[in-house]
């Protein structure tokens, strides 16, 4: 019991709890940023990989991807961020945020793991599709994007909402780029007093909240997707 | 046949279990030393040739992102003691219960500020201050032993096309009582004094709070000018920044359980690391 008397004491009465909100909504933009630039990025790879490759061109840009995921799903998330804020921005000379960078690097690591899902999506729509598509004259990239990609998305739906929740609680390593999002702002109490069961306590059960928010946005999703098919 | 194989299986992993969790009563704590990572304590326990440490004979260091944690698990019988600076060793004993300092200096080093190379301007002014303005240095240290009239320090926003005139501090907040936070607020010896350098040469005070391996590598990058974390002065850290002359006079000390009666009549450093060799 006096434990959680420290904790309150830090986290209602001296305020702790401004650092926490700030820090969870550094949490959500870096995963919401990452989300959606992992996403984009990802489908261009995964639309690049399934590419008919008679051509130089599809060729090249597969090699270029296959290198791409290989250096962002091989390596740690925390070096890629240290490398990142502490080598690579600095060279470009461009001052930065750290929550940007974090939004940037989380993003690109982020693409290498959903061009693999994106390319089991697009690849279990039925090949009839783009070949009916493509028989009505549309061209490659339009059938893509209108019509095999949107089938995709319905298909790793769920996978997509575990992506999400991965991003989410990897978040927890941007410290390393003195960026404050909600673990270290739970941290930061326990650092004060030297007492880390309670607040690690408390921030397990906002995580734990966070996710199960998530997973019920995922679900009301598919149900909304899943009107079109015959019951 | 199947059955009988996934009974015994069954039973195999129950027994197992059973017998860890009756063994971990009993339990010895292993030949470690827990730290906080990075800081002196684990250059101490490990040996190193830059600070001139031989190392703990038959003892590993286990590095945590805290000492407070450390001392968790030197509870859970997973470290056998504890090796950090005095002050926080101070602070810890009067937080949690249970524990004890061994009172013996082992090592003597000096606390000072890591400068961005490339600003000699600043590190000679941060000098100068530290030298005119000895008796309120010295206060914030006495205030922060005593734990009376600590008043909070907030950090501004940093600016980051360095229009604005800021001094912006690297540190590790989970460092009590050099550096920590209460509530939203910055707190600490180290903050106080960068809040004190800060006015007097007309700056906004900017803190960044970040992980303590990083401190030291962040200066000179990103608008950082200052490492201000309780950094020991030495030959390692001295390839990234300039040290300014120092404020504290440091010493690593040894915590042990409550319980432990070894090293009570322990006077000097060979004393403790014999007592260390006949604990093992």
């Amino acid at each position: 019991m006096e434990e959680l008397k420290i904790f309150f004491d830090k986290f209602i009465t001296a305020g702790g709890y401004k650092t926490a909100l700030s820090g969870l909504l550094v949490t959500a933009e870096i995963a919401i940023g990452g989300l959606i630039i992992g996403i984009l990025l990802g489908t261009v790879i995964a639309v690049v990989k399934v590419m008919p490759k008679y051509k130089a061109l599809p060729r090249v840009l597969d090699a270029i991807c296959n290198v791409y995921v290989a250096i962002f799903r091989g390596t740690p998330m925390v070096v890629q961020l240290l490398i990142g804020y502490f080598v690579l921005f600095p060279a470009l000379g461009i001052p930065i945020d750290g929550v940007i960078v974090a939004i940037v690097i989380f993003g690109l690591n982020s693409a290498a793991y959903v061009s693999e899902m994106m390319r089991s999506g697009i690849q279990s729509v039925d090949i009839g599709q783009l070949e009916a598509a493509r028989a009505l004259g549309m061209p490659y990239g339009m059938a893509m994007l209108k019509i095999v990609i949107p089938q995709s998305i319905k298909n790793i739906l769920p996978t997509l909402g575990n992506e999400f929740i991965v991003l989410v609680k990897d978040t927890s390593v941007v410290s390393f780029i003195a960026v404050v999002d909600i673990t270290k702002a739970f941290k930061a109490i326990g650092d004060a007093t030297y007492e880390y069961i309670v607040p690690y306590l408390f921030l397990a059960l906002v995580y734990l909240v966070l996710v199960m928010g998530i997973t019920l946005l995922v679900r009301l999703m598919e149900r909304r997707l899943k009107k079109s098919e015959r019951q | 046949m199947k059955k009988i194989i996934s009974l015994a299986l069954c039973i195999l992993m129950l027994a197992s279990v059973v017998f860890s969790i009756a063994s971990c009563g009993n339990d010895v704590a292993p030949n470690i030393i827990g730290v906080q990572s990075g800081t002196t304590g684990q250059y101490y326990v490990d040996g190193d040739e830059d600070w001139g440490f031989k190392g703990i004979n038959g003892y590993e260091s286990k590095g945590y992102s805290n000492a407070g944690l450390a001392i968790q698990d030197m509870k859970n019988k997973a470290v056998k003691f504890v090796i950090v600076d005095k002050a926080p060793a101070q602070h810890l004993v009067n937080s949690i219960g249970g524990i004890k300092i061994v009172n013996v200096d082992l090592t003597k080093e000096e606390y000072a500020f890591g400068v961005d190379k490339n600003q000699e301007a600043l590190r000679q002014s941060i000098n100068t201050i530290l030298k005119n303005k000895k008796s309120e240095i010295k206060a914030i240290i006495n205030k922060y032993a005593k734990g009376e009239n600590i008043v909070g320090v907030e950090s501004a926003k940093k600016d980051l096309n360095r229009q604005a005139e800021q001094l912006v501090v690297a540190t590790n907040a989970a460092f009590a009582p050099f550096e920590y936070k209460d509530g939203d607020k910055f707190v600490g010896i180290d903050i106080e004094i960068m809040k004190l350098v800060a006015d007097e040469l007309g700056l906004e005070l900017v803190i960044e709070d970040m992980e303590f391996d990083s401190v030291v590598t962040s200066v000179g990058s990103h608008g950082i000018d200052v490492a201000a974390a309780g950094l020991s002065v030495n030959e390692t850290r001295k390839k990234s920044v300039n040290f300014t002359t120092s404020y504290y006079d440091a010493t690593q000390v040894l915590i042990v359980p409550e319980s432990t009666t070894r090293f009570e009549d322990c006077k000097t450093v060979a004393d403790v690391l014999a007592k260390l060799e006949e604990a093992r």
